[in-house]
């Protein structure tokens, strides 16, 4: 229990800007309240620093309904706007460079995948 | 003695912070290689919220023209030039004074970067800070050459973020999730 992969699949029909992909992050994995959806930064604790250090400190208190292993598979993106697929983008490589930046600290890290189809 | 020393510097952690030294220096030079990928330059200009591109780079020499003349909200002879300045932490007011609890928990965390023992940095969750600007009000901090570092104020409320400018320290509080900035003196 707790190391299965979850796939979590996000319809982007109708996404107009990052909020709505935010919206949908928050929503699908049950993020605190009083969390935003409108920056990248902001995005990127709810999907994955808070459950990095929540692994991390083992405090057994994640906030969140969904806890990692997972995978964000966002689809429908070619019908989004340029401008969305273009946050995508950025979401997936600020991603990457956290799990980077994670490992590189405390030498571990979670399993935690954004795709875009 | 300075108020507080930004996490890793902590003199104490001399000895067991090389690594994280080292670490540091790589970080900033992917953070440097990512930036010139994206041609990022400092000084370059945004297009200001509220607009439909809010937040986005401008075209070079800060030509808001062309945007605004795409934008059918906007009648193309209404050009906005953001200003670079200290409403950049709070372009919306939405800031309110900072409670008893607040600054004690503020304090408490600038304390414990000082003492920069790792159970006590493992708790303060340090993060590296992109500083793109929220599309909700535009707040953003100062460009840094060297990147910030967000740390975790108070043991609730996980919208509670202390961040540090790696180079000069500077320091920046947010009660909101990024959405405003206080400036910590």
């Amino acid at each position: 229990v707790g190391d299965a992969m979850k796939m979590i699949e996000l319809d982007s029909t109708g996404w107009k800007s990052l909020s709505d992909f935010g919206s949908a992050v928050h929503g699908s994995l049950g993020a605190p309240p009083g969390y935003n959806t409108s920056s990248v930064d902001a995005l990127l604790e709810a999907i994955y620093w808070d459950h990095a250090y929540a692994d991390l400190n083992q405090s057994g208190n994640e906030p969140y309904k969904i806890i990692p292993p997972f995978t964000l598979r966002v689809i429908n993106s070619t019908f989004a706007p340029q401008t969305v697929r273009d946050e995508l983008l950025l979401m997936q490589r600020c991603l990457d460079e956290s799990h980077h930046w994670f490992r590189q600290k405390w030498g571990r890290d979670v399993d935690i995948r954004l795709e875009v189809a | 003695m300075s108020r507080f020393v930004f996490w890793p510097t902590p003199p104490q952690m001399l000895e067991s912070a090389v690594p994280l030294y080292a670490e540091l220096a790589v970080a900033r030079m992917r953070l440097a290689l990512v930036k010139l990928a994206l041609k990022y330059r400092p000084d370059q200009p945004r297009v200001p919220t509220g607009n439909r591109d809010g937040g986005r780079w401008m075209g070079a020499g800060g030509d808001y023209s062309r945007i605004a003349a795409n934008d059918s909200r906007k009648p193309p002879s209404v050009i906005v030039t953001p200003m670079y300045g200290a409403d950049l932490l709070d372009p919306k007011n939405i800031n309110t004074p900072p409670s008893p609890t607040d600054l004690k928990q503020i304090q408490s965390t600038l304390d414990k970067l000082s003492r920069g023992s790792m159970d006590d940095l493992k708790q303060l969750a340090p993060k590296a800070y992109s500083n793109y600007p929220s599309r909700l009000t535009g707040a953003m901090l100062p460009p840094s050459v060297a990147g910030y570092t967000s740390f975790a104020v108070g043991s609730r409320g996980l919208s509670r973020r202390l961040i540090v400018d790696n180079a000069t320290g500077a320091t920046y509080y947010t009660n909101n999730h990024y959405a405003s900035f206080y400036h910590v003196r």
